[in-house]
Parts: structure tokens; sequence; C-alpha cells
């Protein structure tokens, strides 16, 4: 490994499904042990590509690629079995929630009253006693998920990848997801975890990459990512009428280069560097249009602003990779 | 390899077929099918036997011909079982978890190999033995000079129906492993398997009745089914399953 604290070291990664198309385009990042790694982007920006790569599952098509000071194209296996991953679909639906744990033993070769102890173990931290004889299948999504999670830890790892865990769950059992993640990280884990959910890479990861269309965007702690915004504020507005649309496209103009102007229907919200200036623009514009507004708000930004603005400017790099 | 986790691949698979009603359906109903065309075949013979209208040494042929049909059996359950395999788990993303496992490719091929060949070599010999156990009462309740095939023509079929068997699995493994959808898989499978079990039945449609023969042609058989399992072995793996790549 190039550094005893790095687990992954990716270097101009790129992944095409068909030729010249590409899902990862020219990726360059790393990843040190015990910090908890977010990738952000939306519907298709990559993520699980990049997942099914570092997880030995795709190959990249061209860059270099260490996980584990390994090279997956040689050593997957090894690299199998030193990590979990909890991923989107479910292998072992028919099985009930007791057998999916004992699996995850057997296929990492457990021997069986280490497995049995693991599993009552885990069957306990994860709440899911009452649940022990039921089938995945029959389970809710929420609960499925608590399952997936709580069988990678049937087994020791050093990398834990979680693709989008907290897809149909509740609030309280989200955060008591986080929260047992949190706990096994405090413990030495080092996960990889892939989101849409803003807050809770807020909540979770000390540093995030922001991935659109295969590129990395943005690669910053949390911190710094907010303070390369924290001279601007952000503008919430929703006007009334039907026009919407035209006011918006004024507003733009007006604002200018120093202001984005993300508008969804009637409202928008508005990322501005002056934001007293900004407000004096939009009051002004209003009153010449005569169009009322229902809602204005001036707040500090969110890791939710940040993302937008990453990526809502194509190619347009705002942190170091 | 351990077989542990082929067993729970096995496992898995056994459990998702015992859910899907319309597989479980034509898996049942067509070995059910031969396997009465097959008993009445052989009660047909003996019913012409007893009539004079065949001949006691034409019997032997007439109800191997009746036999040869139950190979229909391996060759067409294990291909559907087996065609279904992995193609069904891509489509429905519920291989990927699997793959990330420590688990061997060659460990997941066994395991994904062990439902069509229990499903459809094991459905094979139950059809010869109820086929064969109604053929002995047949002829022993006409009083007939003659014997219906046995012990060593009840092998010969089972070892037939064996090696359809394995050879149709690892087909249609390896054609469901690099298709992305169950019709391409099954088609092809089918494509595949069904000259297979033509041949088979054209070499002992055509060929006296010796066992040098029949030696001739398992062996012809054995070797066809050792290349096919090589190969499927060499192409069978987890990076080239998800891509479903050529």
């Amino acid at each position: 490994m190039s550094d005893s604290e790095t687990v992954i070291q990716a270097e101009q990664i790129r992944h095409a499904y068909t030729p010249g198309r590409y899902a990862l385009n020219g990726l360059s990042f790393s990843v040190r042990r015990g910090e908890v790694f977010g990738l952000l982007g939306r519907n298709g920006a990559g993520k699980s590509t990049l997942i099914k790569v570092m997880t030995t599952l795709l190959r990249p098509s061209e860059g270099s690629l260490r996980v584990l000071g390994l090279n997956p194209a040689r050593d997957g296996r090894r690299i199998r079995s030193r990590i979990g991953v909890v991923q989107q679909g479910e292998s072992f639906d028919f099985t009930t929630v007791e057998g999916n744990l004992d699996i995850y033993g057997v296929l990492w070769g457990l021997p069986a009253d280490e497995r049995i102890r693991r599993r009552n173990e885990l069957i306990a931290r994860f709440g899911l006693d009452d649940l022990r004889r039921r089938r995945s299948f029959d389970l809710s999504g929420g609960q499925k998920r608590r399952v997936q999670v709580a069988r990678e830890f049937m087994h020791d790892m050093e990398i834990l990848f979680l693709d989008e865990p907290t897809v149909g769950l509740d609030v309280i059992m989200r955060r008591t997801l986080l929260d047992s993640i949190r706990a096994e990280v405090r413990r030495g884990l080092t996960v990889v975890f892939t989101t849409h959910n803003l807050e809770e890479a807020d909540y979770l990861c000390d540093r995030i990459a922001v991935v659109d269309q295969g590129r990395l965007l943005a690669l910053e702690t949390l911190e710094n990512l907010k303070r390369l915004y924290g001279g601007r504020k952000t503008i919430d507005l929703t006007v009334s009428g039907t026009e919407g649309e035209a006011f918006y496209r004024s507003l733009r103009t007006r604002l200018g280069e120093d202001s984005t102007v993300t508008v969804s229907g009637r409202s928008a919200v508005i990322l501005a560097s002056d934001p007293k200036g900004a407000l004096a623009v939009i009051l002004a514009l209003a009153q010449e249009r005569g169009v009322g507004l229902d809602w204005l708000n001036v707040r500090q930004n969110t890791l939710e602003d940040v993302f937008l603005k990453s990526v809502g400017h194509e190619g347009e790099s705002i942190g170091s990779a | 390899m351990r077989m542990g986790r082929v067993w729970e691949v096995a496992l898995k698979d056994f459990a998702e077929l015992s859910t899907n009603k319309a597989a479980l359906f034509g898996l049942i109903f067509i070995p059910a099918l031969l396997t009465l065309l097959g008993v009445a075949s052989t009660y047909m013979v003996t019913r012409e036997i007893s009539l004079g209208h065949l001949s006691a040494a034409q019997a032997p042929a007439a109800i191997y011909a009746s036999l040869l049909l139950l190979l229909l059996i391996p060759t067409t359950n294990s291909t559907v079982v087996g065609s279904m395999s992995v193609v069904l788990e891509k489509t429905g993303r519920t291989l990927e978890p699997l793959l990330a496992t420590p688990i061997r490719d060659r460990e997941l091929l066994w395991g994904k190999a062990v439902p069509p060949l229990a499903i459809g070599v094991g459905g094979a010999y139950l059809a010869f033995g109820i086929v064969f156990l109604a053929g002995d009462i047949f002829l022993a309740s006409a009083h007939l000079p003659i014997e219906f095939p046995g012990g060593m023509g009840l092998f010969a079929m089972l070892v037939l129906a064996t090696l359809l068997g394995i050879l149709s699995t690892f087909v249609s493994l390896l054609i469901s492993s690099r298709s992305k959808e169950l019709r391409t898989a099954q088609w092809f499978s089918f494509i595949v398997a069904l000259p297979v079990f033509g041949g088979v039945i054209a070499a002992f449609a055509i060929l006296p009745h010796s066992w040098v023969d029949y030696s001739v042609a398992v062996a012809v058989l054995v070797a066809l089914t050792a290349v096919i399992i090589w190969w499927t072995t060499d192409r069978f793996e987890r990076v080239t399953i998800l891509l479903g790549s050529p």
C-alpha cells in the first residue's frame, strides 16, 4: 500500500458498460482507514458502479485501483474475504432471519459454535429477536435492511461498503442503523457509503465525494465543503401566481454569475454570495412585475445546497480530490 | 471447494424455485405426462404381443423406443431450471450480494448446478423406475415368454439420463450466466440441448442394440459432457456474469 493508512487508492479509474460510454470517468481518490467516506450523487451518477468496482464485482476498464493494498483484478477473493457489502438487492429472501445470518457465517467459513454465538449476539444488537424465525421475504423494507446490515457483521472485516442502506427505513430505524454503523467505526471499521440523503451523509461521513456523470465534482471533509460556501447564504423563495418561470428567468439575469438559482415550479433556491444585494434585487423585481411573494427565507448553507451547486454545474470541480 | 457454500447456494435456489408455481407446474407436468406415456406404451407392447400382432423378437426394440422418450425429462427439466438459475437473479439484482462474498466462482457454479441436476436427473430416475416396474407387472401378468429389459437395461437408461442431465445443466447455466433476459437464456439453452437429445435418440434408434454400440455412444456423450463442464467452469466468472457479455 502506498500509505499504511490508505485502504482504497483509485487513480483515474474509468468503467464503460458499453464502449465509449463511461459510467465512471477518470475518478481519483483515496480512502483512509477508519473513516466514513460518503459518495453522494443523484440517480445514475455512477455511485453503485463505483461500489461494484471497489468490491471486485466489476473491473475498471482503465486506471489503477488498490483495495487493502491488493489488486481487485488479481486478488478479488482475498479482498472479498476482508470486506462487507450491503447492496440494494437481496440474495436470501426465502430464508429466515436466523438462516440469513447463518448463511453468511458459512460463506465466511466460521465454525458452528462461533456462528451461533455471533448470530445470537447480532440478533440482540440489531433488535431482530421477534423476527428471527420469519422469512426475509415477509419482512418490511426496513426490517430487511436491518438483516442485511446485521449479517455483514457475522464476519470480521476492514471495510464495509453500504449502497444506500437506509432506503425504505423510517426515521427511527434510520437513526438506529446509522448509530450502529458509527459504533463500528469507533471500533476501527472503515465505511464507504452511498446515499441520496444529505442529512445522513452530514450525520455520518468524515469526507464526502460528490459524483455526477461518472466524474468526481468534489471531495472534501464536510467542514471544508461547507466552508467553501461559507461566505454564501441560501435564499428560499416561492412566488405566487403563474409568472414564476418568467420571474426566475429575469432574476437569473439580474443576479448574474455570482448567484445560483435552482428552480422547481413556483419555488427556487438561490445561493448568493451577497444575500443583502440579492434580496434587494428580488424585492425590486417582484414589485416591478407585480408578482407576490408567498415565502422568502434566508438561511445558512446546508450540504444540500452544496450538492445542488456542485451537480448543477456540470464538470466544475469545487474541491480538491 | 467448500461443500457448505455449494449447499447454501443450492438450498437458496431450491427455496426460490419452490415459490415459482408456473415453473413447478411445468417441471411436474411434463415428466408426469411422459411417465404416463411410457407406462401406456409398455402396456400396448404387451397387449400387441399377447394378440400376436408383434413378435417376441420385436418386443425389446419396441419397449426401448418408448423408454428413450423418457430421456426428455433430464433434458427439458435441467434446461428449464438451469437457464432460469442465473439470469433471473441478474434481472432481480439478487445475485450481487452473493457475488460480493468470498464464495468462489466454482462453488457458485456447482451450487447452481445442484437444483437442475436433482430435478432433471432425479425426475428421470423416478420415471424410469415407475415404467420398469409397470413393464415387469404387465409382462408377468400376461405370462409372455419375454422379459422386460432388466437391471442392465435400467442401468443403461439411467446412465444416459444422468449424462443428458449434466450436459443440459451446464450448457444452460453457461448460457444463463451470459444472458440478459430469461427468454434468450431458455431459447439458446434449448437450441443446444435438444439436438443433443435428438442425437442420442437417433443413435439408439439406428444402431443395432449391442453393448459395444451402447458403450461407444456413451463414451461420446461422456466426452461431450466433460468438455461442456470444463468450458462452463472456465467461463463462469463473476465479472462476466454481471455484465452478461458473450
